[in-house]
């Protein structure tokens, strides 16, 4: 079992997939307490892999090989690092909990698991692969399920009857064919993108592969022998780099994101913000930092740049939306540039804030998404001006909401805090002038998170929302209590999470700083 | 001349089929007419004996009757390919003849003729022998495009298809006897050795090669020759432009890849280009132009184009991977096609046979398993993982990429984005939108048996396709 934790870990929601496949509609019941057990395995694993990596050792730990094609050069290669933990984690977490959330599906609930659970497990194979080829195929393999949910389970976004009328669709909508704030729309500009970037980054691999000389998907045997020629290294990396980071999302490759989580499923909408954004993020390290130190010195400090665009356009917007899920869709997109500015300082105290950041957002985030969707379905309106005062009907959901905006915005007790603190200092000596701007971003997040909080939460309330309800004792609160606590546990006891988070960072960063200096700032960033 | 029993046990396969197609014909006259389902039962034992009997040849490599026909690993494995087509088309065909009032009995004797055709086809080592399967499998398929004979629109696509096919074929040929004329012979080996001696810069080699890749291009549908495919494919019944799609487009990749490689190998750099600007094409033109249909058997048609552009980058790219991935891409294609066709066979519109996309309308409601069979055949043909088509597509591609032309592959992702719309749109349509009339769709078990089938050896293939991988790769060897 041990020698086999991440297969376990990998496999545990699809072997939830087939016991599905045999269970009634009739019975939700036994449909959905298989969907948490599914989800429970990975989760207690991943608890397990972060207290039993060897971060003295560092390296890829707890590897499983088998080959796959071997006249090809592909197996099937699983492994971890310090940066892999902590996204497979947060991916277990969202998945175990978004299970609970979704716990009142009851349109075809047992075909909503299966997309669910294919789509967390989808997103946990790109983090446990160390074969390009499979990074790849749970990369692609991520897009069919969120397509279905979207398409099926999804909700009609903002002002939807209007825009039903033909006159008002977009270009876009137009081709498609249907109205551009419609959930088809949203299923399908989000395929599409993350289609579309897919390829890209499939281009750059197959180069990889095909001028590597070894003939192998082996990331550590590319990694270590790979003789890529010097004059494709830039060439390769770009592509890697805007493919993965049309997922990220980074600005200005973003749009499909927030109409993505707005035309969700709450559960949906949390492993959307909090672990299928973080591919992006994490493909361009595992592909594009391990393999091309070089070009990571020299390019990175233009993600220097888009963040800055991400931190600042994301807030910006997120403050002027009526809907719910759009603040909170657009602070993810806004919050994922703190990650890219900690990746683009390169060095290692930002790095690890970084991936520490992409773990505690995925939280954060996951429980607002979680609350927005709860709010939704006891007012069936995310509309923030037509909402208030429910605190005084659903005061758990409220406090949770108030933990859930102190993580969003970074305060000290949750582990959100440590992470953005470190990007901070850690890119302040590099880029000064982006830290400061990222620094006004975090007022940003202030300004639109409260205002949310008391355009729902406080002031007066709608007389029709009176029969609004808190959250039922177990099914409701577990997932959000789960949540909350996690967050503020590693923001109390975070060491053991740097530690295992530097095992992975350091050699990377090693790699980069030796291939030169970072170039200086002023130049032509 | 002379025959041996070697000769007699190497064409066994084809001598079954050929047999079992005439006993079909004498028997069908002494049959009452409601009895007539006994055929396809008949057409499925020719089929399964055939199978045994390639099986039992698998590795076999022996050229016989005078060097005219090649017994390989090669040619067999596209019989095996082909044998699954036909028996998939003929359970598809039962119950949608007997509803389409067109249940005559040599339908199953066309369909084995057919095939005949294209096992010839893929085993000929001579041109004449490749022509000789081509027509047999041309006109048969010119009678089974019409078999709707009270409809005018199949009507119309069976004389499409024969005029263009027809005149095809005479492009076909007349590359042929070019051939024969520049090197004194029809065998395949016989004109590879020739060439080797030969100025390959003379003007009638060039016009050979153009006019064979016409006419295969023709066969495959490849653009600018396939003006035909979405004409013949609608009129056409169901089942039949099925088996169109899948079986004569295999077989005739399988005679080009042999065609192309063993005889005219040798110049392999002068028409590589040639192929390349039809591959281009191709592409480019099947994918755009699906996106804007709107009946479901023309989609598949120009999906099916486009399909045959990345088969062509197998072809083109020519080297061991090449062959290999062309070789994994056909059986891939077909399964998928299949089952998406043998989907489109249930559909109904107002008591009629329904073949617009908007019938597809509700049929998650209509027709659970349906709608998930084709929901996995949707993704696989959009080559989205975990699905056959993915698997088929990445390698492809990467064949393309290990000979460095990049820029082709940069071209096949990009457009395999854009065909990820109009397939999923099928799939929206199932799922999101309301049915317009709330019954359910039932599916004969025959029919159920296929999707079932199709759909398992998609995702299988897609998973775990090392065993297949392996049994493609040993049996691509054989061509250089």
């Amino acid at each position: 079992m041990m020698d086999h934790i991440l297969s376990t870990i990998l496999f545990a929601p699809f072997v939830g997939v087939v016991v599905l496949l045999f269970i009634p509609n009739a019975r939700p019941l036994a449909v959905r307490t298989t969907a948490s057990i599914a989800g429970l395995i990975p989760t207690l694993a991943s608890f397990y892999l972060l207290y039993h990596y060897d971060s003295a050792a560092g390296g890829y730990q707890f590897t499983e090989q088998y080959v796959w094609s071997k006249e090809l050069g592909i197996s099937f290669f699983l492994g971890v690092d310090g940066i892999s933990i902590p996204l497979a984690l947060a991916s277990s977490i969202l998945l175990f909990t978004g299970v609970f959330i979704s716990w009142h599906i009851e349109d075809r609930p047992k075909e909503f698991y299966i997309f669910l659970l294919i789509l967390a497990a989808a997103t946990i194979g790109v983090y446990v692969s160390l074969d390009l080829f499979f990074l790849y195929f749970f990369y692609e393999m991520s897009v069919l399920p969120m397509y279905v949910l979207l398409g099926v389970w999804g909700s009609h976004t903002k002002g939807y009857l209007e825009m039903a009328d033909k006159e008002k669709r977009d270009s876009v909508g137009f081709i498609f064919n249907f109205a551009s704030n419609s959930k088809e729309y949203a299923a399908m500009k989000l395929t599409l993108f993350l289609s579309a970037g897919a390829i890209v980054a499939l281009i750059a691999i197959l180069i990889i592969y095909a001028t590597s000389g070894l003939h192998t998907f082996n990331l550590v045997e590319l990694q270590a022998h790979g003789r890529v020629p010097q004059y494709l290294h830039g060439i390769l990396f770009l592509l890697i780099f805007f493919g993965f980071a049309s997922i990220a999302p980074i600005w200005p490759l973003h749009s499909w994101s927030p109409v993505g989580h707005a035309a969700a499923p709450a559960a949906v909408s949390m492993l959307h913000a909090g672990v299928l954004m973080k591919l992006g993020h994490f493909s361009i390290i595992r592909v594009g930092y391990t393999l091309f130190p070089d070009a990571t010195r020299e390019w990175m400090p233009l993600a220097a740049v888009l963040c800055v665009f991400s931190i600042v356009y994301g807030g910006l917007v997120a403050y002027f939306q009526r809907d719910t899920k759009y603040v909170i869709g657009y602070s993810s997109s806004s919050h994922m540039g703190y990650v890219f500015l900690g990746m683009a300082a390169l060095n290692v105290i930002s790095m690890t804030g970084a991936v520490l950041y992409m773990f505690a957002h995925a939280l954060a985030t996951g429980m607002l998404f979680a609350i927005a969707g709860y709010v939704y379905d006891q007012t069936h309106t995310r509309d923030i001006p037509s909402l208030g005062g429910l605190s005084s009907k659903m005061p758990f959901i409220a406090g949770i909401f108030v933990v859930a905006v102190a993580a969003s915005f970074g305060l000290p007790l949750t582990v959100n805090f440590i992470g953005e603190l470190m990007i901070l200092v850690g890119s302040w000596s590099i880029y000064p002038v982006q830290t400061i701007i990222a620094v006004l971003g975090i007022g940003l997040t202030l300004a639109y998170l409260f205002r949310m909080m008391r355009g729902v939460f406080y002031g007066p309330m709608d007389p029709h929302y009176a029969h609004a309800q808190d959250a039922s004792p177990f099914v409701d609160r577990l997932p959000l209590l789960v949540m909350a606590a996690t967050s503020i546990y590693f923001g109390l006891f975070p060491t053991q999470f740097i530690h295992v988070i530097r095992a992975g960072v350091m050699p990377l960063i090693a790699a980069i700083q030796g291939a030169g200096p970072i170039p200086p700032v002023g130049g032509p960033f | 001349m002379t025959f041996s029993v070697t000769d007699i046990g190497a064409v066994l396969p084809e001598i079954l089929i050929a047999v079992y197609a005439c006993a079909i014909l004498l028997i069908e006259p002494f049959l009452p007419k409601d009895r007539r389902e006994i055929l396809a039962y008949f057409g499925l034992a020719a089929l399964g004996l055939a199978f045994i009997a390639t099986w039992q040849l698998l590795w076999a490599d022996l050229t016989v009757l005078n060097g005219m026909f090649v017994l390989d690993p090669f040619g067999n494995f596209f019989k095996l390919l082909l044998y699954v087509a036909a028996i998939m088309t003929i359970l598809l065909s039962m119950g949608y003849l007997r509803r389409e009032r067109i249940d005559l009995g040599e339908y199953y004797a066309f369909i084995l003729l057919a095939i005949c055709g294209m096992m010839i086809m893929v085993s000929g080592s001579d041109l004449v022998t490749v022509f000789l399967g081509l027509e047999l499998m041309s006109i048969t398929f010119y009678i089974l495009v019409g078999f709707k004979r009270f409809e005018e629109k199949s009507l119309e696509a069976s004389a499409k298809y024969f005029i263009l096919g027809s005149f095809s074929s005479g492009i076909l040929l007349f590359g042929i006897s070019l051939l024969y004329g520049l090197s004194g012979t029809t065998n395949l080996e016989a004109v590879a050795l020739h060439l080797r001696g030969a100025d390959p810069g003379n003007p009638a080699w060039v016009l050979a090669v153009i006019l064979l890749v016409a006419g295969f291009g023709f066969k495959i549908a490849a653009v600018p020759f396939h003006m035909w495919a979405p004409d013949v494919y609608e009129g056409a019944p169901t089942p039949v432009t099925a088996f169109l799609s899948v079986g004569s487009k295999a077989a005739s990749f399988a005679v080009f890849l042999r065609v192309f490689m063993e005889a005219l190998g040798g110049i392999h750099a002068d028409w590589r280009f040639l192929l390349i600007l039809l591959s281009v094409i191709t592409i480019v033109m099947g994918s755009v132009v699906a996106l804007v249909q709107t009946n479901i058997k023309r989609m598949l048609a120009y999906s099916g184009i486009a399909h045959s552009g990345y088969a062509l980058i197998g072809l083109l790219v020519g080297d061991r991977l090449g062959i290999f991935s062309l070789m994994l891409y056909m059986p891939i294609y077909a399964v998928m096609t299949l089952g998406a066709f043998g989907v489109v066979t249930l559909l109904r519109r107002g008591g009629v046979e329904g073949d617009a996309i908007d019938d597809f309308a509700g049929l998650a409601k209509k027709n659970r398993l349906a709608a998930l069979a084709m929901l996995i055949f949707m993704f696989s043909l959009a080559g989205i993982p975990p699905t056959a088509g993915f698997i088929a597509k990445f390698y492809i591609f990467m064949a393309a990429v290990n000979v460095h032309l990049t820029w082709l592959a940069v071209l096949g992702v990009i457009f395999t984005a854009v065909s990820a719309y109009f397939y999923l749109k099928v799939v929206m349509v199932m799922y999101m939108k309301e049915p317009d009339e709330e019954v359910h769709l039932a599916a004969p078990p025959a029919v159920v048996m296929v999707l079932a089938v199709a759909a398992v050896a998609v995702l299988l293939l897609g998973i775990y396709p090392g065993p297949f991988l392996d049994y493609a790769q040993n049996a691509a060897l054989k061509i250089r």
